[in-house]
């Protein structure tokens, strides 16, 4: 198999088209439907589902890590887990929000991990991190004009900077809302959490992130 | 105003979420602290930023092999849960015969042992031993069997001595060095080779 021509043709093919409520376009089935397949153990239809998905699972999981391979070994874990987990699954929340719900586990169960094993020492890829992977490919919420491309890495770096610096409960919080578009009942399902929680979590992550953005 | 309330209905006003009511009863908060609204309209242009600017959907690395290895994940998975369910059905199925099993396996060890009382008398008599056919071991102690096991598949022979008595550490430390032909090796209590 030629490996460079194969991740070649994927990155102009890009993930499977569809917006964030799983409604499939005129020639795409929805995430209800493919859900409906994988449930009769349909591989086909999870691999479609999983097309469709890996994106924003695993610019969530990249934006919070910040690390290439992990985010890439976590967002495995998350689909094996949405794969195992789907039996189970009974569509009370939308099939997007219940995959963050799962992201969310496997992302804290990792820094989890991570804080115990690294306790007492100095991690250097907390202190210097790609800000995204060079083998992957960005998809931004809005396409940027080419004049504004140069101001816009500086303003990503700031951002990303000033995001890291949030804690990981603020930092999800954000990207939850202003990235990935959920509501803040399916935040509080996702962090497993009170809406009181969400909003206040968005109230001082916007606070910290102001200030931060101000200074720099 | 309490604080969790206003936290909550300024979250809300700063994404253009609150109904009249609601904005009337955060009215006074945002008379009192004007810059509330300077505040507000730098937010609206953050979420622009931040919207621009970081990614919400990245594509992974190698997209097919991400397809593919996860597919090899969960067929893996698969296995091992079906493995799983294939020994818990197995260890059902062994506790059901377990019950008649156990007796009958008593029966066997207790046949086995008359049997093999029977066939160990003449050999502790003569002294020799029939053994593999066209073979024959002549063991000088009466209370010591011998037999021999010869093994067509590999072409080698064992030879089983029962009845002697355990060997002692200064019983293997008799010998230095490699012997000589086609059995090149030795024991003793300080080297294995």
């Amino acid at each position: 198999m030629n490996f460079f021509r194969q991740f070649a043709s994927n990155l102009v093919k890009g993930p499977v088209p569809g917006d964030a409520a799983g409604e499939g376009g005129p020639d795409t089935p929805s995430d209800a439907e493919l859900v409906n397949r994988c449930q009769e153990g349909d591989y086909s239809a999870f691999d479609a589902l999983v097309t469709k998905h890996r994106g924003r699972v695993y610019a969530m999981i990249q934006n919070m890590v910040r690390n290439e391979a992990d985010s890439w070994d976590l967002a495995q874990e998350v689909f094996v887990k949405v794969w195992k987990a789907l039996p189970k699954f009974e569509a009370r929340a939308r099939f997007s929000t219940w995959m963050y719900r799962i992201t969310h586990n496997v992302v804290y169960d990792w820094m989890r991990k991570r804080k115990m094993e690294t306790a007492g020492e100095l991690d250097d890829n907390l202190l210097d991190r790609e800000a995204i992977a060079a083998g992957a490919q960005a998809i931004p919420a809005r396409m940027a004009r080419p004049d504004e491309a140069l101001s816009q890495g500086e303003l990503r770096a700031n951002i990303e900077g000033a995001l890291e610096k949030l804690s990981p409960e603020h930092r999800e919080a954000i990207l939850l809302r202003e990235v990935q578009g959920l509501e803040y009942k399916e935040i509080a399902d996702v962090m497993e959490c009170s809406i009181g929680t969400v909003m206040s979590r968005l109230f001082y992550a916007r606070k910290k992130l102001q200030s931060l953005l101000t200074k720099s | 105003m309490k604080n969790d309330r206003k936290e909550e209905l300024l979250t809300r006003w700063m994404d253009d979420g609150l109904s009249d009511e609601e904005l009337r009863e955060l009215e006074p908060v945002l008379a009192e602290h004007p810059e509330l609204h300077e505040e507000r309209a730098d937010y609206a242009r953050l979420r622009e930023e931040l919207r621009a600017a970081v990614p919400s959907e990245i594509e992974p690395p190698f997209p097919d092999f991400f397809n593919s290895h996860l597919e090899r994940l969960v067929r893996e998975e698969g296995r091992g849960m079906d493995k799983t369910d294939s020994r818990r059905g197995e260890g059902a199925f062994n506790r059901l015969w377990f019950w008649w099993m156990a007796p009958a396996a008593t029966a066997a060890v207790v046949m086995a042992f008359l049997l093999g009382m029977k066939s160990a008398q003449p050999a502790n008599q003569g002294g020799v031993v029939d053994a593999a056919a066209g073979s024959e071991v002549y063991s000088p102690l009466s209370d010591v069997s011998t037999e021999i096991i010869f093994d067509r598949e590999s072409d080698s022979t064992l030879l089983v001595v029962e009845g002697l008595a355990p060997l002692a550490d200064t019983d293997l430390v008799t010998a230095e060095g490699f012997l000589d032909g086609e059995h090149g090796y030795y024991v003793n209590s300080e080297n294995v080779y």
